[in-house]
C-alpha cells in the first residue's frame, strides 16, 4: 500500500517540506527572492504543490495569493505533477505548414491525454509549443533533452517506445 | 511648477497626477480602474490623455503620471475620443452582459462592442478589488491569475479563501458589478471567489451581524478606546447599550 | 476659538425636527419639501430616541482619537487638521464597512442608500466655514441644541467635552 507523500497529511508534512527548508536557507527570504525559490522547488519536487507555495510565502512573508499568481503568471512553473518525460512538440509556423498538427494528435491517440496534460502513470507530459528552432527539421518535438525532427506520425509509436522502458 | 490643462493655466506646488489636477479645476476624465482609495494602476487605459512637453506628443495615462513642468495637457481632443472609443469596446467584450459597465460606458457613447465576446466573463481585470484586498484591507485574499488575455482574479486554487475577512470591498469597488455577496442564515457567500464565511451573532439580540473573521481581525487593531464588548453586538445593541449607560449617567447627575 | 453643539436635554422635548432639518442638509435640494420626494430619500445623521423617560440625541461625538478613523483601510475617515470634524471622504471610501460593523462603539455610522459609502454627521462643515450653524442647530424649536465657543462652559462641562461618556452630548469643533 502506497501513503501519501504529498505533505497535505499533517504527519509527512515536516519529512516533506524538509527540503524546501534548506533551499530557502540559501536566500535572505525577502520578497524579491521569490521567483528563484520557486524554480529551486520545482527543481526538487518537480513541481509547485500547495504546501510547498505556502510554506514559501510564509517564509518570505509574502501574502499566498501573491505566490500563486506569480506562479500561474510563468509557464515555466506547474501546479500539477509532470510527466518523467516531457514531449514538447512543435506548431509553429515551418512545422504548422509540413503536419505539426497531426504528430501532435498522434502523440495524443498514443497517450491518451490531451495537450497540456500528464499521464495517469506520470510517464509522459505532452506540451505544444510555437516554435523550438529547429524549423529545418520540421515537423519537430523534444523529449526532455533529445529533438526529434523530419517526423512522420508513424513514427511516434517507436519513439514513445524508447521512452517507456527503463 | 506650471502646466497647461484643456488652455487653462495651473500652478502647481506639490507633485500629482494629471487626473488629480484636473479634476481639482472641474475638468473630468473618464476612468474605471481608478479609485481615491485605491493605489494607481493604469490598467483600463480610459483616462488616456495628450501630453506635449519639449515639443514632443505622446499619449499617457493620466491616473499615472505626474505632472512635469511645461507640460501642456489635452483631455478631449478628437484623437482622444476616438481611442476612448475603442478602449471602451475592448473591456466591452471583457464583460458583455454587465449592465454596470454598460452604464459607465454610455457616458463614451459606446453600448456594444465590435470584438469577440470573451466567455463566461463579467470582470475586465481592473484590479480594483485585488489593490483593495491586498493594500487596503490588508487581507490578500485575492489575486490576478494567469496571464495576458486569460487572467482573472480568483483565490489561489479556486478554493474557499481562508483568509478573506468578508468585508466586501471587492464586490463594492468592482466596476462591473461581478462580484456579489449573500448574507444567508449563519453565512456570507462570495460566490465569485467561492468563498464562504461563517458569520457571528450579535451577543445581545442574536441578529447575525459580521464575519467571525473580521471581528477577530478588528480585536486586534489598537484602538484609543473601544469597549471589548461592544465588538460582539450589532449596530442597533452598541447604541441602545450606550444610550442606556448614558441615560444612567445623566439621571445620576441629577 | 473651539465650539461645541450643547446639547440641553431638559429642553428637548422630542420632536425629531433636528432629524428633518439633518436630511434636508444633507439632501440634493436643500429644501424640505422637494427633499421628501427624492429618490433616494435623504437620510438624517443625528436620531433622537427616548430611552429611561430622557430624549437621548445621538449623533458622531467626532471622538478624539476616533476608532472609525483608526480602522478605516484608505484613510477615507478623519480630519482636516486635529480641531477640526471628523469626516468622510466619499471618494476613498471603499464601503468595506468595517467601520460601521465594529468601528464605531457607539453606532452611529450608517451605510449611504444611495452609493453604499459611508455617512455621518460632518457637522455642516460648509456651514461651519462660513460662521453658520450646523442645521439640527439652527432648525432647533427649543434651542436644545446650540453651537457655543468652548468658554462659555462652565469649568467643570469644558472638562467633559471629548470625555468617553459625557453628562451632556458635545461635539468638538474648531471654527476659522
Amino acid at each position: 500500500m502506497t501513503t501519501c507523500q504529498c505533505g497535505d497529511l499533517e504527519e509527512n508534512k515536516e519529512k516533506y517540506l524538509a527540503p524546501l527548508k534548506e533551499i530557502l536557507e540559501n536566500y535572505d527570504q525577502k520578497e524579491e527572492d521569490l521567483i528563484p525559490v520557486l524554480q529551486d522547488a520545482q527543481e526538487e519536487y518537480g513541481y509547485l504543490p500547495k504546501v510547498v507555495l505556502r510554506e514559501i510565502a510564509d517564509s518570505l512573508d509574502i501574502f499566498f495569493s501573491d505566490v500563486y499568481g506569480v506562479t500561474t503568471f510563468y509557464s515555466q512553473f506547474h501546479l500539477e505533477p509532470r510527466g518523467e518525460n516531457v514531449i514538447k512538440v512543435c506548431l509553429g509556423t515551418a512545422c504548422h505548414v509540413r503536419g505539426g498538427a497531426r504528430i501532435l494528435e498522434r502523440l495524443q491517440d498514443e497517450l491518451g491525454i490531451a495537450d497540456g496534460e500528464t499521464t495517469e502513470d506520470l510517464k509522459f507530459t505532452l506540451e505544444s509549443v510555437a516554435c523550438i528552432g529547429a524549423c529545418g527539421l520540421a515537423p519537430v518535438m523534444m523529449i526532455n533533452d533529445d529533438t526529434h525532427g523530419l517526423l512522420t506520425p508513424g513514427e511516434v509509436p517507436k519513439i514513445l517506445d524508447q521512452y517507456n522502458q527503463g | 511648477m506650471k502646466v497647461i490643462i484643456d488652455g487653462k493655466d495651473v500652478e502647481l506646488q506639490e507633485q500629482k497626477t494629471i487626473l488629480k489636477v484636473a479634476e481639482e479645476i472641474g475638468i473630468e476624465i473618464p476612468t474605471l480602474c481608478h479609485h481615491d482609495g485605491l493605489s494607481s494602476y493604469g490598467s483600463c487605459r480610459l483616462c488616456i490623455v495628450e501630453i506635449t512637453n519639449n515639443g514632443n506628443t505622446e499619449i499617457d495615462t493620466a491616473c499615472t503620471r505626474s505632472v512635469e513642468d511645461g507640460m501642456e495637457i489635452k483631455t478631449a481632443t478628437e484623437r482622444l475620443t476616438e481611442e476612448r472609443k475603442l478602449i471602451a469596446e475592448l473591456l466591452l467584450a471583457q464583460a458583455p452582459e454587465s449592465e454596470k459597465l454598460k452604464a459607465s460606458l454610455s457616458k463614451l457613447g459606446v453600448q456594444e462592442s465590435r470584438f469577440e465576446a470573451r466567455e463566461d466573463s463579467d470582470c475586465i481585470v481592473c484590479g480594483r478589488c485585488v489593490r483593495a484586498c491586498k493594500e487596503e484591507v490588508g487581507a490578500g485574499a485575492i489575486t490576478f491569475v494567469g496571464r495576458g488575455y486569460k487572467t482573472k482574479v480568483d483565490t489561489p486554487f479556486s478554493i474557499n479563501s481562508d483568509v478573506c475577512i468578508g468585508c466586501t470591498a471587492c464586490a463594492e469597488v468592482c466596476p462591473t458589478g461581478a462580484i456579489t455577496v449573500e448574507d444567508e442564515e449563519a453565512m456570507r457567500y462570495i460566490r465569485y471567489f467561492n468563498t464562504e464565511l461563517e458569520l457571528a451573532e450579535c451577543a445581545e439580540c442574536g441578529k447575525y451581524i459580521n464575519p467571525k473573521r473580521m471581528i477577530e481581525k478588528l480585536k486586534k487593531e489598537d484602538f484609543a478606546y473601544y469597549p471589548e464588548e461592544n465588538f460582539e453586538l450589532c449596530e442597533a445593541c452598541r447604541r441602545n447599550k450606550e444610550m442606556n449607560k448614558f441615560a444612567d449617567k445623566f439621571l445620576e447627575a441629577k | 476659538m473651539r465650539k461645541i453643539i450643547h446639547v440641553d436635554l431638559d429642553t428637548c422635548m422630542g420632536c425629531h425636527t433636528c432629524e428633518l432639518e439633518c436630511a434636508t442638509a444633507h439632501s440634493k435640494s436643500k429644501d424640505l419639501l422637494t427633499a421628501i420626494q427624492e429618490n433616494p430619500l435623504p437620510q438624517h445623521r443625528i436620531r433622537v430616541e427616548s430611552v429611561k423617560g430622557i430624549n437621548i440625541l445621538w449623533q458622531c461625538r467626532h471622538c478624539e482619537d476616533a476608532p472609525c478613523e483608526t480602522i478605516c483601510p484608505t484613510n477615507a475617515i478623519g480630519r482636516a487638521n486635529p480641531e477640526s470634524p471628523v469626516v468622510v471622504d466619499d471618494n476613498k471610501c471603499l464601503s468595506c464597512k468595517m467601520c460601521i460593523q465594529v468601528g464605531c462603539p457607539f453606532g452611529v455610522l450608517k451605510e449611504d442608500n444611495a452609493d453604499g459609502v459611508v455617512t455621518k454627521c460632518d457637522f455642516c462643515i460648509e456651514n461651519l466655514e462660513e460662521g453658520a450653524e450646523p442645521a439640527c442647530a439652527s432648525g432647533c424649536p427649543t434651542k436644545a441644541l446650540k453651537l457655543v465657543s468652548l468658554d462659555e462652559l462652565p469649568e467643570d462641562k469644558q472638562e467633559e467635552v471629548g470625555k468617553e461618556i459625557p453628562t451632556v452630548v458635545y461635539k468638538k469643533v474648531s471654527l476659522p
